[in-house]
């Protein structure tokens, strides 16, 4: 193992890769710290860029990124009340609260150095779960990884918010984009129409930032996010008044790392969804709970919360680099970028490629404690974060959307299926289909058929094996709990009083 | 009991928001439909792919997925007749400050850019086109001429710096070859 990490410190210890991670965090905290401006999308433009790296500053530019972004979504959720990214919304009532109250810098040293902790603790997850996760899956082979695929995507759409049948829907969608072009079974083409680029087949990462990027440009001009003057924040004490918050809910602390680390794991939760878990649960155990988002605000959910949503960002890469099923949507987007690189994530991985691995772990070791420093001074200059006009932002988000697109081939097409997609993204966003399941959808896709084909292949149409293989059957059985979830949540779910019924005594 | 411990006893649950139940419009069921006939279209297509012996159909997957998004989308019409019965907890969201036709002129905008760049690109190049879309563009979604300029001049010039110089990418230059 020793050897392994020092071949993994070698490939770390670059200019290159110092560079890259700086720049990376610096801009996930521009974009975290913008509401109205996604993580995700933050990814789907970074992600061209990425490509020309080689695979592990490209990981490590979206894991600095990502881990920076989730923090600085913080920023304005505490000076505006509008957060800077979905993780940050469990607990943008309490942050803003508080700041209001003048306890801005201690509310967001807090979020900062509890996130790092927390994103640390994923880690620490990460390095331990997934090496003995790796060990199972040795024994998948492809009706297992079937199996796996179609769990992760269904625990995805239940997961989702709002309607789970709009979220199949998005999700079938996604996959039949993702058979747009040359079958790898058969070789026949298939909805291509003639047409020679579609013969190629559509990228995931044009029709990724056209569903993520271009589409929430249009959302933006459409509902432009009113710009709010920010309050100035005194920093003087920042550091001792954090630490001092954080030793006294260290449970809070302990519970949210648990929390996070846990639910990150889950195949198509992520922050956000850690975040509310953690939030409540944090609300449910305090003394102080009633205090959780009124009045004054309290720092106790901020805590467990932000540990919450940084750990689950690491954590959702066990089941990334485990069996190849995102855990959110940025790994998903990550996931789509290895393979790219032809880094195939599963058991190979571990087996063969460790220093790669050890390398991302330390990667996410080094971003979050990068994070510290970095993230105090946003803090200090979060003033000016805010101040950026949309309708100068605006056009250089599409900028970025067009040359990204076309870096990918320099081709005109992939600038086409940005703008499709852009358009089919806002349309579905905005009636309620969510756009993650079609990215899953367009990722995993090929994965899913061609295990699905050589499984039917091997055993000449014998479907029973889908179901009898123990480690297939155990699979079976828990996409289908999952697919009823919702319907036993509603059974379980009974209300603590029943309204009374009109005709009651009075 | 006195009034105010009936006051503390109301504020320990309360309603953020409340819902209100709508009867949704036919957005719902226009949807789908598309998916409904979005499937059906799917599933017929996949029937005449090219065939291979010992192979099964390449029609095979998109037929399931076919299939499974047109079952969606008569779920997605079924909820939708049972909610114009009885309501839908609808989200409030924020409406928003601009005019209907402003609205609309801005998407145009914003995809008019993306499409005469694709039209336009290689014959105009990127250093001017992209900078006079971007000017055209910011000003359009309400900047002041000179922040519009500056904006659209340093973008394009930052991009320009990173992916043609830094990545390597060839971005067209049309009318300024001397840039290239």
């Amino acid at each position: 193992m020793l050897h392994n990490l020092g071949e993994a410190f070698s490939l770390l210890a670059t200019v290159q890769l110092v560079v890259v991670v700086l720049l990376s965090a610096v801009y996930g905290m521009f974009i975290g710290a913008i509401p109205g401006l996604t993580a995700t999308l933050a990814t789907a433009l970074l992600v061209p860029i990425a490509l020309f790296l080689d695979p592990i500053p490209a990981v490590a530019s979206i894991i600095s990124m990502s881990a920076m972004a989730i923090f600085a979504g913080d920023i304005p959720s505490a000076l505006v009340r509008m957060p800077g990214t979905p993780a940050s919304a469990a607990y943008t009532d309490d942050a803003y609260l508080l700041t209001q109250n003048g306890q801005g810098a201690r509310v967001l040293g807090v979020g900062l150095v509890g996130s790092a902790i927390g994103g640390i603790a994923g880690a620490i997850v990460l390095i331990f779960a997934a090496p003995a996760l790796s060990r199972v899956a040795m024994q998948f082979t492809s009706f297992e990884y079937f199996w796996v695929a179609v769990l992760g995507l269904t625990a995805a759409v239940i997961i989702s918010r709002g309607s789970q049948l709009k979220g199949a829907i998005s999700l079938m969608l996604g996959l039949l984009v993702s058979m747009i072009g040359l079958d790898q079974t058969s070789g026949a083409p298939r909805f291509t129409f003639g047409n020679g680029d579609l013969l190629g087949g559509i990228s995931f990462i044009p029709a990724m930032i056209g569903l993520f990027g271009l589409s929430e440009v249009i959302r933006n001009v459409i509902n432009p996010a009113r710009r709010v003057k920010a309050p100035r924040m005194k920093t003087k004490g920042m550091l001792g008044d954090t630490f001092r918050t954080l030793r006294k809910y260290w449970k809070g602390m302990v519970s949210g790392n648990a929390i996070g680390a846990g639910i990150g794991a889950l195949p198509g939760a992520g922050g956000d969804v850690a975040a509310w878990v953690a939030y409540a649960a944090t609300k449910n155990a305090s003394p102080n709970g009633k205090l959780f988002g009124r009045g004054k605000g309290h720092i106790e959910p901020i805590v467990s919360a932000g540990a919450a949503n940084n750990a689950a960002v690491a954590s959702a890469y066990v089941p990334t680099l485990v069996f190849g099923i995102p855990g959110d949507t940025i790994t998903a987007i990550l996931m789509g970028v290895l393979l790219i690189q032809d880094i195939e994530p599963g058991p190979g991985l571990f087996a063969e490629n460790a220093p790669t691995l050890y390398a991302m772990y330390m990667l996410f070791i080094i971003a979050n404690l990068l994070m510290i420093p970095l993230g105090f001074l946003a803090i200090k200059a979060s003033g000016n974060l805010l101040r950026v006009p949309a309708a100068v932002l605006m056009p250089i988000i599409v900028a970025f959307c067009i040359v990204g697109a076309y870096s990918i081939n320099n081709a005109r097409f992939e600038i086409i299926i940005v703008l499709v997609f852009g358009v089919i993204g806002y349309f579905m966003e905005r009636h309620g289909y969510p756009v993650a399941p079609a990215v899953l959808g367009i990722v995993l896709g090929p994965i899913i058929e061609r295990n699905f084909m050589s499984s039917v292949i091997k055993t000449n149409w014998d479907f029973s094996q889908f179901f009898t293989r123990p480690i297939s059957a155990i699979l079976l059985s828990l996409t289908i709990l999952v697919l009823l979830y919702p319907m036993l949540a509603k059974l379980f779910r009974r209300k603590p009083r029943d309204p009374a019924p009109a005709d009651d005594e009075t | 009991m006195s009034s105010s411990d009936l006051a503390a006893d109301e504020s320990e649950t309360p309603e953020p928001h409340e819902p209100t139940f709508e009867k949704p419009g036919p957005a719902d069921l226009v949807g789908g439909g598309i998916a409904i006939v979005l499937g059906a279209v799917v599933i017929i297509a996949s029937q005449s792919f090219p065939r291979q012996p010992n192979v099964p159909s390449p029609g095979l997957a998109p037929s399931i997925v076919g299939g499974i998004m047109a079952l969606c989308g008569l779920g997605v019409i079924l909820t939708w007749a049972r909610d114009r019965k009885r309501g839908r907890e609808v989200e409030e969201l924020i409406p928003s400050p601009l005019s209907i036709r402003d609205q609309v002129i801005n998407v145009l905008a914003v995809l008019a850019v993306v499409a005469t760049y694709i039209l336009l690109g290689d014959i105009v190049g990127f250093p001017i086109l992209m900078t006079v879309l971007l000017a055209l563009l910011m000003i359009r979604l309400g900047a002041k001429w000179w922040v519009a300029l500056i904006g659209a001049v340093a973008t394009s010039v930052v991009i320009y710096l990173i992916f043609n110089d830094v990545l390597g990418v060839p971005l067209p230059t049309g009318w300024t070859p001397f840039l290239g």
